[in-house]
This record gives structure tokens, sequence and C-alpha cells, in this order.
């Protein structure tokens, strides 16, 4: 009885002769059964091994060759010390295009040959390797001058590179439209590209015929539209725009020439735009051309609509228009910077935020009333001169008023309760006295949720007295944010104060006369008491000294060392130029 | 921990831990279909190189929390910020980078394909339509007459001539 290595010994010696005379199929088969043949010692197997990458490699085609490969590995997994499986392995990887894997493994497997008497066959081999490397260097000499560049969009699937177009901005986008005729059209055709059509970054002003061309390239995909730097040779582009884009939701006009402004509205007065969730415009507009838009917006089936910015300036006479029927009740947020009279409000029962920041012109003795708008949270006013301060709804949240002019009559501001402000700001005003500003805070029902207090350029306000009201009436213990911004009459020893400030956590002096001492005082004090809760002891968190020059940089970083953050100022612009006053004054 | 093993197209064999392979959405699923696995799982269009690139990155990654849901609300993403370490990991030549968005496409991990499509985005911005065809070895096919029409209809967006920066005399006084 044989043995299993004398049966496999005889079927290597077939195949071989069967390999010398060019029957690689016959190798194979014979190969095979000798590398079936059980517990062989490991020469044996990898030597079987070799010879059958060796049929494989002369059967050639990508599947025989990977086989070749992989009992090349096998070869060096079994004998991971004879150079034979890596120089059979490099010999694969040559026949298979990997130039650099091969010279590796040839090298490799040289360096495991024995010292001596392989003279010849190392040399064999080096010439083999050189032939290589010549193929590589040839490659990489055809490559130095053709780089290893490719076209993104032909070397990505389609979903691939749409993808990448959407991290492009717009500008970009169409600037790139100009690399090739294939740019041009995958970029046009992509769903994404024209879905917001952004002409903020604008360079230069858009003229007719580029807004023509984008507006045409767009095919009504336009979801989203901030224009800018439009001339006025656009208006009716922008028109033909906005009326090809059924799914246009956010229209934004701003910095463009008056024409195209007015053009636009004649379009959304049309009925033109549906579904129209946020408007922009950025433009002088008379208050009766907004109503119409408004109007038109309603009509056209707004449901949810949020109109920011509508400015308006100009002859108003908006309160005539109120008559008409559909009151714009979707309406949340409005900004107008000049209004004519508060009855118009009553158009817009459903406004939460309401900006009215210019110079509004109410008629002298017309008291203001807010009270239609049941919903309204945050409102931000100006009112040069007024006998008596508005009438608000209890659900005012937060209330910014700005230049009030003390000829108040009756300073009635919160004669009615208002249970949810917690915010009120008195910005540039010049006339607010102390007397005033107490009544204001001292309601018939106390104020108890106010949590943030600014009065900034008030220099009428006698910050001693107001302070000493603040602590009397119990409303420091709840403030977290308080500013004092631009009150040159407030000064250090006022920083004292602030230890009755017991849950404070921001603090902005800017513009003010207090020094590092001052500063110092309010981070040691402020915000240090509280009884119970999550704020109990940690201080006040942030404290803002834009342009306040007296401030030295000890000051400041001792306070940091305080945990607490610093702000001095936007930009190294601003800070260098009060250093310079500082300095030259 | 457990350790799962990937078999590049080029037929070599990768272990890797588990929880980090499970990045790829697609072996994820694959585990939980076959439950536990022995044998390596073939990675059919990915070689040994660009696997091992993307399971380095998985490994730098095993720690973030789960994506976020898309929101699709402005599907124009602006920001193309990339992190620090991502930023070198794709500094690789133009190949390997579209190897490296190809396999996170197909292994189905979005935020590699992110990272990957940003890094490609971030070649083409800021650059003009020359600059691009550099870039990425393309030929302009366009006629003198259809190149003029695009720069006409581009002027808007072009970049002016830079101007040297004033010099900031503010310092010297």
């Amino acid at each position: 009885m044989p043995t299993a290595k004398v049966q496999a010994e005889s079927h290597q010696s077939t195949g071989r002769s069967a390999y010398s005379s060019g029957n690689y199929a016959e190798a194979l088969t014979h190969f095979a059964a000798a590398l079936a043949q059980p517990n062989l010692p490991a020469a044996l197997r990898a030597s079987i091994l070799d010879n059958l990458s060796a049929t494989k490699e002369k059967l050639g085609g990508e599947a025989n060759l990977a086989d070749a490969l992989s009992h090349a590995r096998a070869m060096i997994r079994l004998q991971p010390a004879s150079a034979e499986g890596y120089l059979r392995g490099g010999k694969v990887l040559q026949l298979s295009g990997r130039d650099g894997d091969a010279v590796r493994l040839y090298e490799y497997g040289i360096s495991k040959l024995p010292s001596d008497g392989s003279g010849v066959r190392r040399a064999r081999l080096g010439a083999q390797i050189a032939k290589v490397r010549s193929r590589i260097a040839a490659r990489q000499g055809a490559v130095s001058c053709e780089p290893q560049r490719r076209d993104p969009f032909a070397a990505l699937p389609l979903e691939v590179a749409q993808i990448v177009l959407l991290h492009v901005p717009f500008r970009a986008l169409m600037l790139a439209r100009g690399v090739s005729r294939g740019w041009k059209t995958f970029i046009e055709s992509a769903p994404g590209t024209f879905d917001t059509l952004d002409l903020r970054e604008a360079r230069r002003s858009v003229g007719g015929g580029a807004f023509k061309a984008l507006a045409r390239a767009s095919r009504g995909c336009v979801r989203v539209a901030r224009l800018a730097r439009l001339k006025s040779k656009c208006g009716d582009l922008l028109a033909y725009l906005v009326a090809r884009s059924p799914g246009l939701s956010v229209l934004e006009v701003c910095r463009s020439e008056a024409y195209a402004d007015l053009a636009l509205a004649g379009a959304v007065r049309d009925g033109a735009i549906r579904g129209l969730r946020s408007l922009v415009l950025d433009v002088a507009l008379d208050i009766t051309e907004v109503f119409r838009i408004l109007r038109a917006c309603v009509a056209g089936g707004l449901k949810e609509a949020s109109f920011e910015s509508v400015h308006v300036e100009g002859s108003v006479r908006g309160s005539g228009l109120l008559h008409e029927n559909s009151p714009l009740r979707s309406l949340e947020k409005l900004r107008i910077d000049v209004v004519e009279s508060s009855t118009l409000l009553k158009a817009f029962p459903n406004l939460r935020i309401l900006e009215l920041p210019g110079t509004s012109i109410f008629s002298e003795d017309e008291h203001l009333d807010f009270t239609p708008l049941p919903h309204l949270a945050t409102l931000h006013y100006s009112q040069p001169s007024r006998p008596r301060y508005p009438l608000l709804p209890s659900s005012i949240a937060s209330l910014t008023i700005t230049e009030t002019f003390a000829t108040y009559t009756t300073p009635d501001l919160l004669s009615s309760p208002l249970p949810s402000l917690h915010s009120l700001s008195f910005d540039t005003s010049p006339s607010l006295t102390t007397e005033t500003l107490t009544t204001i805070l001292s309601p018939p029902t106390p104020i108890e949720c106010l949590t943030t207090l600014r009065l900034e350029m008030c220099p009428k306000l006698d910050f001693t007295a107001v302070f000493a009201f603040l602590r009397e009436s119990g409303l420091a213990e709840h403030l977290q944010t308080m500013s004092v911004k631009g009150n040159a009459a407030f000064q250090d020893e006022l920083s004292v104060e602030f230890t009755a400030f017991v849950g404070l956590r921001s603090v902005d002096v800017g513009f003010t006369g207090v020094s590092g001492v001052g500063v110092l005082n309010i981070a040691v004090r402020a915000g240090k008491g509280g009884t119970g809760g999550d704020r109990d002891g940690l201080g006040v968190e942030w404290i803002g000294i834009e342009g306040c020059g007296c401030v030295g940089v000890d000051a400041v970083e001792r306070v940091r060392g305080l945990g607490v953050r610093v702000f001095q100022g936007r930009g190294r612009g601003g800070r260098r130029e009060n250093g310079r006053r500082v300095r030259h004054e | 921990m457990s350790e799962i093993k990937l078999l590049s197209s080029d037929q070599a064999t990768i272990t890797v831990e588990k929880s980090v392979a499970e990045r790829s959405i697609l072996i994820k699923n694959m585990l939980e279909d076959v439950g536990e696995v022995t044998e390596a799982i073939p990675i059919p269009n990915v070689n040994e190189n660009v696997l091992k690139k993307v399971i380095e990155w998985c490994e730098h990654h095993k720690g973030d929390p789960p994506a976020q849901a898309d929101d699709d609300s402005d599907s124009r993403k602006k920001s193309s910020d990339i992190d620090e370490w991502d930023q070198k990991f794709m500094q690789v030549d133009q190949e390997m980078l579209f190897e490296i968005i190809l396999a996170a496409n197909y292994l189905d991990i979005k935020p590699l394909l992110d990272v990957g499509c940003k890094t490609v985005a971030n070649m083409i911005k800021g650059k003009s339509p020359e600059e691009i065809r550099k870039t990425f070895n393309i030929q302009n096919d366009f006629t003198p007459d259809e190149e003029e029409q695009i720069r006409r209809e581009n002027e808007w967006a072009e970049e002016s001539v830079p101007r040297s920066q004033p010099l900031d005399i503010d310092e010297a006084c």
C-alpha cells in the first residue's frame, strides 16, 4: 500500500511531465490529486502548490491568476521562511500588472534565498525586477505628463456627484458651469442646483441678460430665492421667475434697484405666489402696495406665513385698507419700519412678533393700542413723542422701546398686568427719567418673572436711585440679564450694588465709566446668592466691557481667572480704534 | 470585543473590530441578517488599500454619535466645514479620494461619503473655470462663442481682480 506521500509524489511527477509538454489541463488534475493527499509534509505541499500556481499562471485569465495568487499565499503561509512563495507571488502579480507589488514581493523573496548556491537565480531575478522597474518608470513618465487627475463627475456615480454639488454654494456652482459642456449640462440638470437661487454672494450687479439666463435655466425649480444686487432692468424678469416657480416658499429681495422690487410687487399682487412662507422685501414700498401684496398672498392660499422685514415708507394710508375683508390671520411675524396707525394692526390678529423700529408717524394724540393682538409675545417699537405708553396685551413676554420721550401724562405702561413679561429693554431713550422707569416697574400687579432688564443709553437715569428701587422692590433678585450699556453716568461705586442681584448671569457695562475695580467688583459680587436651585452660588458668567477704556489688561485677566467670560468688543479694528483714542486724548 | 474579517476585492483579509466595521450600514445590516459569522465577509468592490483607509476612518470615528436625521428644509448645504482630522485624512491623490468616496457609497457610510463629497466640493469652490479644468484635467470643449456667452452670464459671480491689500497705516501712528 503506497503511502499518501508516495502517491502525491507520483501525481506530482506525472503532472510535471504534462506541464513540460504543455498539457496544462492534464497537469492541473494531477497536481490537484497530489494536493488532495492527506498529511503531506509542508515542503511537499508547498512544492505542489508552486506547481499548481505555475500551471494556473500558464492557463492565464483573471480567474486563474487570482487562483495562482491564492496558491502563492498558501505557500507563504506554509513556509514563511522560504523564498519560493514570495517569488511565485511576485511572478503572479507581475503578470496581473501589479508591478509595484510584484517588485516588493520579489525583493522580499530574494532576501529569503539561501546565501550560497543561488547566484544564478539571484541574477535572473535581478533582471526580472529591473524589467518590472523599467515598466513602472515608463508608466510613471507617462503619468507625470498626464497627471492622475480625473473629472469627478466622470469618476463618481450620478447620485454621489449630485451630493458633491449640494456642497457647492450657488455662486461657485454657476461659475463651474463654464468648465465644459458636460459640466454645464450636469450642473443645470442636477435636481438641487436651482433649489436655492442665491445672489447674495454676487460680486457685481446682476444685469438683465444674466438674470434672464438664470431664470430660464432654473426651469421652475426655485424654492428659495434670495435675490440681491438686481439692476432695475431685472424687474420684469423677476416677475417672470416668480410666476414660473410654483414651489417658491421663501423670497428675499434686498440691495436692489427700486423698479425691480416694484415689478415683483406686481407679480405677487397678481396672485402669482402660492405657498410663500417667508417674504423679505428690503425696499421702499408704499404701505398700500404692502397690503395688496399681503392680501394677494393670503388669497393665493397662504396658510402659515411669516413675513419678515416688510419695510414701508412714503405716504401711508394703511388704515383705509382695513375695512376690506380677509384679515391676514396667518401672519405671525411682521416688521415694518414706518407705520401710520396702530389700527392697521387689527389686520394681523395672530402676530407673535412685531417690530416697528423706525420712526412711527402715528398721530400725536392716538393712544397706541396693541391689545387687538392677543398672541403678541415680542414687541419692539419706537416712539419719539407720545403722551402715553401704549396699551399692551397680557401675552407680551419681551418688550423693547426705543427713543422714549418723557412727556407722559400717565406713565401707564404696565397699568394692566403683564404676567408673561420676562424681558424689558429701553434702547436709546434719552428722555427716560428715573421717576418714569420706577413707575413703569411698579404696576398694580407685581412683575414676577422679569429676568432681563436693559437700560441702554438712557442718560437721564440716576442709577443710584434705580438700583435702590430694584433692590427694594425685589426685582433685583430675579434678574438674570442686566445691561447698562452706553451710560457714562454708570461709575465704579455702583458696582457694589450688584450684591443684591443674586441670580445674575450676564452683565453688560460696555461704554460706561467703570474701571477695572468696578468690573472686578461685579465679577465677585453679582449672582452669588440664590437659595437652592442649580444656580446657587455660581456667580456671574459673562461681563461685557466693550468700549471701557479704563479697564486694564490685568483686571480682565483677574476676572477671567474667576471663570467669567469677558467680552471686549468685536474685531481687532474696533479695539485698536478705542485704544488709539485713549492714547491720543 | 468581537472581531470580524473582511475580504477585499484583491483577496486580502483584514481583521477589524465589529463595532468599527458596523459604521458601514451595509456590513451592519449584513451581520444582523446572518448573525455570527466566522469566515471573511467579501467586499468585492473595494481593494485592500482603500478598505484599510476606510477602516482607519471608521476607527477614528467609532465614538461619534449616530448621524442626525437629515434636515431637508434647506437642501443646499452651505457649510462645508471639515474637521481637522478628516481634512488630513482626505489629503490623498484624486484617485484615492474618489476610491474612498465610492467605497463609502458602496459600504453605506454616510458621514464618510459626506466628508469625501465636501472635499471634492472644496476643490471646486473659489476657483475660476480655468482653474477647475486644471485641477481635474478637463478639456474645455466650448466654442469661443459659447464661452463668451457663459462669461457674460456669469459676470456677476466672477471674482473681481484682486487688489493688493491697503497698507495698515493705523499701526504706524
